[in-house]
């Protein structure tokens, strides 16, 4: 499989006033070529930072990171542009951030296209195309603003892949829909991914949606947590100092609350509530 | 197609944008307007204030005359001129002079009666028969008898009262007549045929007919006053006519009553001569005709103001340059043209230039307000689209695209602005004329657009300007990352590029450079004499305004630190929570400051401004009226002052310090009657006027002019005698010996310090003594009343009362003794006080016998040594003493020195500007002669005077101030000879100044005063003066100018403080959300906003009022210069007017903060949970 991502010891440090924050404390990350990822993880834990690096938007302190073969670190405004146009599409939670209001749907569409100069004719064969693709066919000459919200990311999700990118990044992309609008945006994506071969990497809370992606990883304090699927087996990394951060869906499996007891077995550790051995 | 898309984006984000960017259209519209309203207004006013001149000025100044002298007329020469001048007059100046008459005016003819008491016909045919017979008996005569010589030819002389009058003729001479009585008559070419001697007809003027008694049909003879002995007409009236207009421009000064005329036909035919039989001429002349006339031919060309616009200003001059040079070249130098219109248009072209400098900078200031309003909102805008821009930049957009499609945008606003705002431009303009103070010289009506430059450069420039400054700001905004373009509308500003590198600091110094270079240089730039404004001079105001802005902007949170901490003081939360912010976050709140200082501080400015132009104007007509009502007229210091009124009499001169020859305007005055009526200005050199002029008088005590009389007295008696000849001496002269009555005179002041000669009503004698009296209510001076009381006797003197031989004294004596006043009572009179002069000698206390022992002295031959009771019973005789006068030997009426008893003369206490005195070495106390009028005094400086209103003749070289009653004692004081033409010499003061609070009743009062057929020379009121002055249109218009800048400009500011105060509390909506949701009510928060707003206007608001009044002091070399490009007496001083500034201060302040309770409480009423959301992105 080809790389799409590669993060090596990625490290963020903000300045805030006289305080500087560690976003990202050497982060290593990888994604495949047509993966659909989910980045999961508390506030602070570092996703947005990451995701922000990836779409070229803020340069890491230190580490490397290239995407689809361009190292972000040290971009001129050209090749940025050029990133934008050919390499990355994004997608937002906040609609206004994806659409410009004033243009109706497949105007939207042919913008990227235009900016890029795309000719005419093939703008709007794609911007059609892809509505269709979307569902969006019959919405193509209609103001954003009479779209309902679901309506809307998808024809952000058009907006983004309008250049064709190779990676689309999504910031909580249905952090303002409901469930079940929800569902078909990732399911879209995950059609996307499957079918188109677009890499997808979505930062989320919700850890019901991030399940319906091919990987889960989890970031904390501004590394990798676990990553891998939740169903069998959770991966989980252990820091310099030996802490391992434990998914929450896999303390409640465990019935682990506030307190744990740690029992060295064969082969491992084993894990279990407090209670657990009285109960034994 | 690309091409079409983008623009097609464009105008969709303008659609989009609209609410915002009809406030950059609207700013971008106001700058160019206002650029185009420069030359537009300019040119407006200029038109208005060309017409109010031309209107107001005399037609002498304006209209053309050519004219052409000539000793010898010749009708062919005189036709020439006229085909020249109608040749000329319609290719080069027709358009501004459509009309003009042609006169021909001679030079003065007597006329001759003939008939009644010498007929000279008669004569002539008289003449003619003597002639011919002598020369018949001659030619009868032998050859060696003498013949008999012919007398000349008995040809008219004029009597020596005959009547002079003018001849006058003109093409159109018909056109300007009425005839009163007989008829028009038929243009005669040449002799009559039937006889050739009959008179010529004529038409007279209807006063030369009453002159001459003569009516139509009457004859007499017309002849030149210069001219050969047979040059004369006899001419028969045939009409009796009066002007059709006697004011019309063709009669020039000349009264056309009292001019004789003939037909042009007529004239041109008779100034030739007309050969005749000379048989049938009474004098046997052999021609007729009045050749050889001098003539002046004239043409008046009118002037149309209306036909002048003002855009043809130099093409005018150019033309009338023009005519003038060629018809000076085509008449071979005879024809020469004159108008003083070049010189009244050059006046014009100084004033618009010293007057349209402030119009210049004062729209130069509003185009810079509306400019920096356009960068504030384009700023405001671009902040709002950082997300916007973001989105674009992460969907590919270039920094160029990103750019691009700004500056398009902002090239579509430039352009439709441009489109839009000649419109704008000429209702502005236009608006003007129809509010005061314009609509008093329009009448209301809009003012003329005149479209003299092409308002295009302004266009384009404006169009530029707004572009530049709408599409810019996008440079830095595109070039800045994502992330910060997404986070730009919620982020505090940081300082400005200004204060980043100190570049406001370089603008002060900028400024301080310029003022020096301006201070040093002047404000209008006088090379190569043409009057320019120094382009610096138009800049420097904005500099100033934009440096205080950049001074404010560096101040300012420092200022709102303070405020902030204040406002933490009270217990309130609303104060307290605006407080904090203000002192945390003070940055964001300067433009919203800057904003509110630049429309206080235009506002303030334009207020003080007018009210400055105002107070100047006022300030000039007070300095050039002096007082409430100056009348200037022979001996007006002496009129009656109305009652209610205080008035003081003012003689005005020239002197000089030290006999120097450059000579200086001089005042005489009484101090404390002067101060009370002079208008005053503490920067005249003193606070009180009082102060000033006291060293005049000093102790406040009159000068001492001789021997004050009560003020009851009605005579002055005085006993004497001429000390006679002796007895034998009388006898030997007998016949020749000359009167020796002596008269006495006298010289005093009366109350009103006017000057009397009086003198006595009989003679002092040498046979007797009497008893002389003068009546002291009458004086031989020609004063309009009587003299008032208290009379103080300055001189007295004798003289011959008959000077034979032209002797007015020789060496008489006299004696004088009990010299009383008489009125209620008799009151003794003593003459101590007075000093001999001129060779008069006094011995006192001499024995009252002397003039009857002088008379017994020596006695004819036969006559017997007198008894002492002869000598008592002698008419002569008096016992007691006397005072014994003597004068000198033979003084003459012309010599002026007359020996007399009088007052010493006091010096002269005077007050000269410093200048003066130290170009003539003086210092204060000290002593030197004073040149004063035509004579010398001794004086002494007592003080120094600056300015004194009315005290303004710029041919004079300084000021000087005496007292008026010392100065004539001096001047009025010296005897004279009652022979001598001038009585005595007066000088009188010819100002009256009256202090009053209603100035028509006392013009009326005074005029009053003059006798029929007189008047004053010259009344000049404050009230007229000020209208004088602040009618002026370019000034008036500057203050129009002012009011729409201010009125400009504070629309700008409500439309941007309301923007700002929108997006300020939009962009702390989340804010708003948490202090919601701890529980604060919603309006509780809206004041807690608009507390803080208002405190940021309010700080704006003081700031730009003192700003405005320091702009206006910066303003103030511009309006010194006044309208001649010469400094303004007296200075211009910076008057605020507190009341209107604060009500409009007011005014702006309510409006502001209406616009701030509208906006907070819009953005406070949303609702909680959509606040709420806002805080959870």
């Amino acid at each position: 499989m080809t790389r799409i991502i590669e993060c090596d010891n990625l490290i963020k440090i903000h300045k805030q006033g006289n305080l500087e924050v560690v976003a990202l404390q050497g982060l290593d990350f990888k994604m495949d070529k047509g993966e659909f990822i989910s980045i999961v993880g508390k506030s602070g834990a570092g996703k947005s930072t990451l995701l922000q690096i990836l779409a070229g938007l803020e340069v890491p302190s230190a580490g490397r990171v290239e995407v689809a073969g361009t190292d972000l670190t040290d971009l001129t405004s050209k090749q940025r542009v050029t990133y934008y146009r050919r390499g990355v599409g994004f997608l937002w939670q906040d609609f206004t951030r994806n659409l410009l209001p004033y243009l109706k749907a497949i105007q939207n569409i042919e913008l990227p296209m235009l900016l890029a100069g795309v000719p005419t004719r093939r703008r709007k064969k794609r911007s059609l195309a892809l509505l269709e693709a979307v569902g969006l066919r019959s919405n193509a000459y209609a103001r954003v603003h009479t779209l309902s919200g679901g309506e809307q990311q998808r024809l952000a999700l058009c907006v983004a892949l309008a250049l064709g990118p190779q990676l689309l990044l999504a910031d909580e992309p249905t952090g303002e829909l409901d469930t079940e609008t929800s569902l078909g945006i990732y399911d879209l994506l995950r059609r996307m991914s499957h079918d188109g071969g677009l890499s997808v990497l979505v930062v989320t809370h919700d850890v019901a949606l991030a399940q319906r992606t091919d990987r889960v990883v989890r970031l904390a304090d501004g590394r990798m947590a676990t990553q891998g699927r939740f169903e069998t087996h959770e991966l989980l990394a252990v820091d310099r100092r030996g802490m391992v951060q434990l998914p929450r869906e896999l303390l409640i499996e465990a019935g682990i609350e506030d307190e744990l007891t740690a029992r060295l077995v064969e082969g491992g550790i084993l894990l279990e509530p407090s209670g657990g051995e009285d109960g034994d | 197609m690309k091409l079409v898309t983008y623009i097609g984006l464009v105008v969709r984000r303008l659609w989009a944008k609209r609410g915002i960017l009809i406030g950059s259209l609207l700013g971008a519209t106001l700058v160019i307007a206002l650029l185009v309203v420069v030359p537009l207004y300019q040119d407006s006013v200029k038109a208005v204030d060309l017409r109010f001149s031309l209107q107001s000025a005399l037609a002498d100044e304006v209209d053309m005359t050519a004219f052409v002298q000539t000793t010898s007329y010749r009708a062919e020469e005189a036709v020439a001129n006229r085909d020249l001048i109608a040749d000329l007059h319609g290719s080069i100046i027709a358009e501004w002079y459509p009309t003009y008459v042609e006169r021909i005016q001679t030079r003065e003819f007597f006329v001759i009666p003939t008939g009644d008491i010498i007929d000279w016909v008669q004569r002539g045919e008289d003449w003619k028969e003597e002639k011919a017979a002598i020369e018949l008996a001659n030619s009868q005569l032998s050859q060696t008898e003498e013949p008999q010589a012919v007398p000349s030819p008995p040809y008219p002389t004029p009597p020596r009262e005959a009547l002079q009058v003018r001849m006058f003729t003109s093409p159109t001479l018909q056109q300007h007549l009425q005839i009163l009585s007989g008829a028009w008559p038929e243009p005669l070419l040449e002799a009559p045929v039937a006889d050739s001697s009959a008179p010529l007809p004529i038409i007279v003027g209807e006063e030369v007919a009453q002159l001459t008694q003569l009516d139509v049909g009457d004859v007499f003879v017309l002849k030149p006053f210069s001219g050969l002995a047979e040059v004369f007409e006899l001419v028969e009236i045939a009409a009796i006519v009066a002007p059709v207009d006697p004011g019309e421009k063709i009669w020039g000064v000349d009264d056309p009553m009292t001019m004789v005329y003939l037909p042009q036909e007529t004239f041109d035919a008779w100034t030739l001569p007309i050969f005749i039989a000379a048989v049938q001429d009474p004098w046997l002349r052999q021609s007729r005709g009045l050749t050889d006339l001098t003539t002046t031919q004239r043409w008046i060309m009118d002037f149309a103001p209306e036909a002048l616009q003002f855009e043809e200003v130099d093409e005018v001059r150019g033309a009338v340059g023009a005519f003038r040079a060629k018809v000076s070249q085509d008449s071979g130098g005879v024809i020469a043209a004159n108008t003083l219109l070049p010189v009244l248009l050059d006046e014009f072209d100084v004033r618009s230039v010293t007057v349209g400098g402030p119009i210049l900078a004062i729209l130069a200031l509003v185009v810079g307000g509306a400019l920096y309003f356009l960068i504030y909102t384009s700023a405001l805008t671009l902040e709002r689209e950082g997300p916007e821009i973001a989105l674009l930049k992460t969907r590919g957009a270039s920094t160029w695209q990103t750019t691009g499609i700004h500056l398009a945008q902002s090239a579509v606003v430039a352009a439709v602005a441009a489109v839009a705002a000649p419109y704008v431009a000429r209702l502005l303009v236009g608006v003007t004329g129809r509010v005061p103070p314009l609509s008093d010289l329009t009448g209301g009506e809009p003012l003329q657009v005149s479209e003299v430059a092409s308002i295009t450069p302004y266009v384009v420039g404006g169009a530029i300007v707004t572009f530049l400054s709408m599409g810019l700001a996008i440079l830095p905004f595109a070039r800045r990352p994502v992330l910060e373009l997404r986070s730009l509308s919620a982020r505090p500003a940081g300082s400005s590029v200004w204060q980043r590198y100190n570049l406001d600091l370089f603008a002060i110094a900028l400024s301080i450079v310029i003022l020096f270079q301006l201070v040093q240089r002047g404000f209008i730039n006088t090379t190569g004499g043409e009057v320019r404004l120094d382009a610096l001079a138009v800049v420097f105001p904005v500099l100033l305004l934009f440096t205080g802005a950049l001074v404010l902007l560096r101040l300012l949170p420092w200022l709102l630190r303070v405020v902030g901490w204040i406002m933490t003081k009270p217990r309130g939360l609303a104060m307290a929570l605006p407080g904090w912010h203000l002192g945390r976050n003070p940055v964001p709140y300067g433009r919203l400051a800057l904003l509110v200082w630049l429309t206080t501080g235009l506002g303030a400015f334009a207020l003080t401004y007018a009210g400055t132009l105002e107070q100047s104007f006022q300030d000039r007509a007070a300095f050039v009226a002096g007082t409430d009502v100056r009348i200037i007229a022979d001996e007006a210091g002496y009129l009656m002052v109305p009652d209610g009124s205080t008035g003081a009499a003012v003689y005005r001169t020239d002197g000089a310090p030290r006999q120097s020859t450059r000579r200086a305007e001089a005042l005489a005055v009484r101090a404390d009657e002067f101060a009370s009526v002079i208008t005053w200005r503490s920067d005249f050199g003193a606070e009180t006027p009082q102060e000033i002029f006291a060293p005049l008088r000093p102790g406040g005590v009159a000068p001492d002019l001789g021997v004050e009389l009560p003020a009851d007295a009605t005579k002055l008696l005085i006993d004497g005698v001429v000390v006679p000849r002796s007895w034998a001496e009388q006898e030997d002269l007998d016949t020749s010996l000359p009167d020796a009555s002596l008269r006495m005179m006298m010289r005093a002041f009366d109350a009103d310090g006017r000057a009397w000669t009086i003198q006595a009503e009989n003679d002092f004698v040498d046979s007797e003594w009497v008893t002389v009296e003068f009546d002291l209510t009458d004086g031989r001076n020609a004063y309009l009343s009587d003299p008032v009381g208290p009379l103080t006797v300055h001189a007295l003197w004798v003289e011959r009362s008959n000077p034979g031989g032209n002797t007015v004294l020789n060496g008489e004596s006299m004696l004088i003794r009990n010299l009383r006043t008489t009125g209620e009572s008799e009151v003794p009179f003593d003459l101590s006080e007075l000093e001999t002069a001129n060779g008069l000698t006094l011995r006192l206390d001499v024995p009252a016998t002397r003039a009857v022992d002088a008379y017994y002295d020596e006695l004819p031959d036969g006559v017997e040594e007198p008894t002492t009771a002869d000598i008592q019973r002698s008419p002569l005789y008096a016992d007691g003493t006397a005072t014994l006068w003597v004068g000198p030997g033979v003084r003459t009426n012309l010599n002026p020195a007359v020996p007399a008893l009088r007052a010493p003369l006091a010096d002269l206490y005077v007050l000269v500007d410093r200048e003066l005195a130290a170009n003539a070495g003086l210092e204060v106390g000290e002593r030197s002669p004073f040149s004063i009028g035509a004579e010398i005094y001794d004086g002494q400086v007592v003080g120094f005077i600056e300015r004194v209103p009315a005290m303004n003749d710029r041919r004079r070289e300084g000021r000087m101030i005496v007292d008026l009653d010392a100065l004539g004692g001096w001047q009025n004081g010296t005897p004279t000879w009652s022979f001598q033409t001038a009585l005595a010499r007066v000088e009188a003061p010819q100002e009256l100044w009256i202090e009053t609070d209603d100035p028509d009743a006392v013009v009326r009062l005074i005029n009053a005063q003059f006798l029929p057929g007189e008047e004053a020379d010259q009344i000049v009121t404050l009230k007229e003066s000020a209208g004088e002055f602040s009618s002026r249109p370019v000034q008036v218009g500057l203050v129009a100018v002012l009011f729409v800048g201010a009125a400009v400009s504070v629309a700008l500011a409500l439309a941007g403080v309301t923007g700002y105060v929108l997006l300020a509390v939009a962009r702390r909506a989340r804010e708003m959300g948490v202090l919601r949701a701890l529980g604060f009510p919603r309006r509780g928060v809206a004041a807690t906003f608009t507390v803080e707003q208002i405190a940021v206007l309010g700080l704006g608001a003081v700031i730009g009022t003192y700003g405005g009044i320091a702009l206006m002091w910066a303003m103030l070399p511009f309006l010194q210069l006044g309208e001649t490009a010469t400094d303004i007496e007296p200075p211009i001083l910076i008057s605020v007017n507190w009341t209107v500034l604060l009500a409009y201060i007011g005014v702006v302040s309510i409006m502001l903060v209406f616009s701030v309770i509208w906006a907070t409480r819009k953005v406070s009423a949303r609702r909680m949970s959509e606040v709420l959301r806002e805080v959870e992105r």
